[in-house]
């Protein structure tokens, strides 16, 4: 059953310090669940492969949602994804992912990042 | 209300080793919302009944999804499933599910592999489910 894409954004990430990947207000007047997706690696520009607790932060109106950090740990695979939760989002609230590896070498990955629109 | 099923696929399978399970593009042009399920043992091949630590693997076109592998207990049943929890899926991208036994005598088991279309979602129900897709999950 198909959903509705809010935003994509891609672009070639510094991921050694804290990184904005996602911006979007999904709705100026509803309020949405969503549901974030975010690919690192795209066979050329890849995560280093060391794996490690990566982490991400998400804000929802400029609230840092807790607990805060997520850390995931990662594999050695080079081309990775995680997703959130499912959350709401007040009606013409900002909504803003950003991710952090832990490793020195992940300074140039392309990562792609989704929001998507469940309700 | 049904529930779409996206595609099953259904071999005798060597699980000593990881091995794709299920290979599927749910829509070439939206994205859409998924949820797998994979059964181990028919009554005939069945698992041979040790449980133990079993591990799953989930791709979406070709990024690994962390952490990774997934590992679920298994107790000592020898017909046994396992369902990940929702997640979405960019249009017209691949998903594939892969697994592996601990267990040195699951060379030959009947696995069939389910994905089912399962958005738009409603969340809380969605929080208590057990599976072995943990994203973020905290």
């Amino acid at each position: 059953m198909a959903i509705d894409l809010l935003d994509t954004e891609n672009a070639d990430r510094n991921l050694t310090a804290q990184v904005t990947v996602l911006t979007d207000t999904p709705h100026a007047t509803n309020n949405i669940l969503c549901q974030g997706l975010v690919f690192f690696g795209d066979g050329t520009k890849n995560l280093d492969g060391t794996g490690g607790a990566f982490e991400l932060t998400i804000t929802v109106g400029g609230q840092t949602v807790e607990p805060d950090p997520q850390g995931i740990h990662f594999s050695a695979a080079v081309r990775a994804a995680v997703f959130t939760y499912i959350f709401p989002v007040p009606a013409n609230k900002e909504v803003i992912i950003k991710a952090k590896s832990p490793n020195g070498a992940d300074t140039d990955v392309d990562v792609t990042a989704y929001l998507f629109d469940i309700s | 209300m049904a529930t779409d099923q996206l595609d099953t696929e259904n071999a005798d399978r060597n699980l000593t080793s990881q091995v794709t399970v299920l290979t599927h593009t749910p829509n070439a042009a939206s994205p859409s919302m998924v949820q797998g399920m994979v059964a181990f043992g028919d009554g005939a091949k069945n698992l041979d009944g040790s449980g133990g630590l079993f591990e799953f693997t989930i791709t979406i076109a070709g990024q690994t999804v962390q952490g990774d592998p997934q590992q679920i207990q298994f107790s000592t049943a020898v017909r046994s499933s396992v369902w990940t929890v929702p997640f979405p899926v960019p249009a017209n991208t691949e998903v594939i599910l892969k697994a592996k036994s601990p267990n040195a005598a699951d060379t030959d088991v009947d696995v069939t592999a389910y994905l089912y279309g399962v958005g738009p979602l409603y969340g809380p129900t969605v929080y208590r489910r057990r599976g072995l897709l943990l994203g973020v999950y905290p």
